[in-house]
């Protein structure tokens, strides 16, 4: 039974993280290598985005304010579900590096006390997984239900996205796994009261004996939620890279948002 | 009215746009295009052209960036489907971004390991046979290429490049929308779109050079075939359909004082390849780049039209400046000359319309030609409004892609309510619209249009108002 634990969080993470970075790469690769662009020399379809400055602005724009996903046109639900899963989920990922360092670590190089870490885990973390989790619902459910949005010209057209139609097993799977992780994370969390701060400090002993690469399950051999959290966790990173789930890094390479337009010189006539 | 022979036989229906699909061009014209661009059609029978168009569709998909990111980002948000125009005027699912890529992402999924494994839950299609294709080419040559979708997509994922390469596809199976292919065979004849022959637009010009003495009081000389400092390029349809266009043209340059020549080997702006196949889009952008050599010029003007404009931006103008040639949009010229004071202009001459600017959508995405138009505007009219939907959401005229041809007219005047209604909303009683595609398109729709809402809108390019407007 320990070798079992043994193999299942000592051993498969690392190699999880490396499916995680080779798949990356691999999939990264590939976009860099599809060089065509439909015989055009640029496929840029923002206006006026001819630098690299702002280039940069819109890419930024549309990863950390999303501002293209009301569109004209105004569903709120998009851009709300996907607005409040992505900012939860950053701020709770960021407070997962809180659970990898242990916490004599913490004090030390931040002078972030156990009682305050576990405060900021509780309300910041808390706080950032329960929106996360409630953007993942309006996600699923519209996703589940379809959606009407209006398009208001002189007329009203009323457009009904049939998004069950065009929603397959990968994306139901990558829902579904986001949920459970979640639900299992934040059950954790919210757990943490000033009678039962344990988990942070046992979850981290076995993180950091991952880091410095002596494997030690025995921390949280006692913790299923934990355990189920941490599976699911790493059947999705090694999912990740072969999935839709690539599309933060698109970001850095989608022709028509990544690259700036040709710019039209207007030379002084004659 | 002209296509009401066309209305009664395609009724339009909601949600089931497959009844429009586009007359397919014959072998012979298929085979003379193929002559064209040197290509060898090797897919004879129908089992041939399944497989070489699956085939070929994944070593597209491997070598296209947009579009293996296209195949590969899109998470079914489904945010394009409400930005499409397609969709939102027919409710269509098929006729929508999501609903054409899906029937390719089918093929792709099934050769990929998920879509053995899991098949049709992954959304992998098990066959395909020549339904299929014959579905798949219905519904990607109504695709406006208008770039809606690529703008609302928050990953930039772009269908409509999709589309291109799908389209180019079923060309090299010899399945391709006759009036694209037409229009393709006549460019590469004669120069241009619509088959002038040098005589004729020597003839033309000379009309137009006597109409605007007679208007304008002053007399052209308008060099054609000859060398000089800049090479305009009007659409064809300019040299008959919008006349008052080219008119524009040729009194701004000549109020202007730039030296230009017209070429009747290059008596066009357009690149109907852009639809067609990327090869026919590089072969028609080359000789451009060819006439622009042989006279010698420094400067290439393209004329009102979106779609050329998309094309000389992408390909031709980085080509020649390969020659130190410089490309610009008859805009930029006009816009720069009333910053300069070059030109005189009395907004007066075009009443006391209210004109609504409507961008042309290949100037407004990826274009970037949208400030000067309405700069020009508002210095030729005395009042003009901007439609809800302006710029990088502006409505595509319901033309664009190939889809002017006469046997969707019915479907295409669905399409083009959202930009109609837009007039409508703000009052306006004119449409200005510079582009030829545009243009053709508002010819053939707003007379349903107007009967439909009791209206009695007019259109018109911003060349046919700067022309109203120069004083000389």
């Amino acid at each position: 039974m320990n070798e079992l634990y043994l193999i299942l969080y000592g051993y498969i993470p690392y190699a999880v993280v490396i499916i995680f970075l080779v798949g990356i790469i691999y999939r990264m690769a590939t976009w860099v290598s599809a060089k065509g662009l439909v015989g055009l020399y640029n496929a840029n379809v923002c206006l006026y985005r001819d630098g690299w400055g702002s280039t940069t602005i819109e890419v930024l724009k549309r990863i950390f304010i999303f501002y293209t996903l009301p569109g004209r046109d105004k569903d709120q639900s998009l851009f709300i579900g996907s607005f409040l899963f992505h900012w939860g989920i950053w701020i709770a990922l960021i407070g997962h590096l809180g659970i990898i360092i242990p916490g004599t670590y913490l004090e030390e190089w931040f002078g972030l006390t156990p009682s305050l870490h576990h405060v900021i885990a509780l309300y910041v973390g808390g706080t950032a997984g329960t929106v996360a989790l409630l953007g993942l619902l309006i996600l699923t459910i519209r996703r589940i239900t379809g959606r009407t949005v209006t398009v208001k010209v002189m007329n009203e057209y009323r457009v009904y996205i049939p998004l069950r139609m065009f929603s397959f097993l990968d994306d139901y799977f990558a829902l579904a796994i986001l949920l459970a992780i979640m639900i299992f994370g934040l059950y954790q969390t919210l757990g943490i009261t000033p009678y039962n701060p344990a988990y942070v400090d046992v979850i981290s002993k076995w993180m950091w004996s991952l880091v410095t690469l002596h494997p030690n399950v025995e921390p949280i051999m006692s913790y299923p939620i934990l355990q189920v959290h941490a599976l699911l966790a790493m059947i999705f990173i090694a999912y990740f890279p072969w999935s839709k789930m690539m599309h933060p890094f698109s970001f850095l390479f989608m022709p028509t948002i990544a690259r700036p337009a040709i710019k039209v010189r207007v030379p002084k006539v004659r | 009215m002209a296509y009401d022979k066309v209305f009664k036989e395609r009724p339009f229906k909601w949600g089931d746009a497959s009844n429009f699909m586009h007359y397919m061009a014959d072998e012979k014209l298929i085979s003379r295009l193929h002559e064209a661009i040197k290509f060898k059609q090797t897919a004879i029978t129908d089992e041939e052209k399944i497989e070489y168009f699956r085939k070929r569709l994944l070593e597209e998909y491997n070598n296209n960036k947009n579009v293996r990111m296209a195949v590969e980002v899109c998470v079914h948000c489904g945010q394009c489907m409400n930005a499409c125009p397609t969709y939102i005027t027919t409710g269509d699912p098929y006729n929508s971004p999501v609903g054409r890529a899906e029937l390719i992402r089918a093929i792709i999924k099934a050769d990929k390991v998920s879509g053995k494994l899991f098949g049709k839950a992954v959304g992998a299609v098990k066959k395909i046979d020549m339904n299929y294709i014959k579905k798949v080419y219905t519904y990607y040559w109504l695709c406006l290429i208008c770039r809606r979708c690529g703008y609302a997509c928050p990953f930039g994922v772009e269908q409509t490049d999709v589309t291109r390469v799908v389209r180019a596809i079923l060309y090299e199976i010899g399945m391709a929308s006759r009036f694209t292919a037409l229009t393709v065979d006549a460019h590469w004849k004669s120069g241009n779109n619509m088959n002038l022959t040098p005589g004729a637009v020597k003839s033309i010009i000379d009309f137009v050079v006597k109409e605007i003495k007679q208007e304008k009081g002053v007399e052209l000389k308008v060099k054609i075939d000859e060398p000089a400092y800049a090479l305009l390029l009007p659409s064809s349809a300019d040299y008959f359909m919008n006349m008052e266009t080219l008119k524009g043209y040729l009194l701004f340059l000549y109020a202007a004082g730039i030296d230009y020549t017209l070429s009747t080997k290059a008596a066009e702006v357009a690149n109907f390849g852009l639809f067609l196949h990327p090869k026919h889009l590089q072969g028609l952008a080359e000789k451009y780049v060819n006439v622009a050599r042989e006279l010698g010029v420094k400067l290439v003007i393209a004329g009102e039209c979106g779609h050329a404009w998309r094309a000389h931006k992408n390909y031709t103008l980085p080509r020649l400046k390969e020659y130190g040639i410089e490309l610009v949009h008859i805009h930029h010229l006009v816009a720069q000359a009333i910053r300069e004071g070059k030109i005189k202009l009395n907004p007066e001459a075009n009443g006391d319309i209210v004109y609504m600017y409507q961008d042309p959508c290949q100037y407004a995405r990826g274009g970037d030609l949208t400030e000067e138009p309405r700069f020009i505007l508002s210095h030729v009219v005395k009042k003009w409004v901007d439609p809800d939907h302006n710029r990088s959401w502006t409505w595509c005229c319901g033309g664009q892609g190939g889809n002017l041809t006469d046997e969707v007219v019915p479907l295409v005047t669905q399409y083009s309510r959202l930009w109609y209604e837009e007039a409508l909303k703000k009052n306006a009683q004119w449409i200005v619209r510079p582009c030829s595609i545009c243009k053709a398109q508002l010819s053939h729709v707003v007379p349903y249009l107007n009967k439909m809402y009791g209206k009695e809108i007019k259109y018109s390019g911003l060349m046919d108002l700067v022309y109203r407007a120069l004083v000389v």
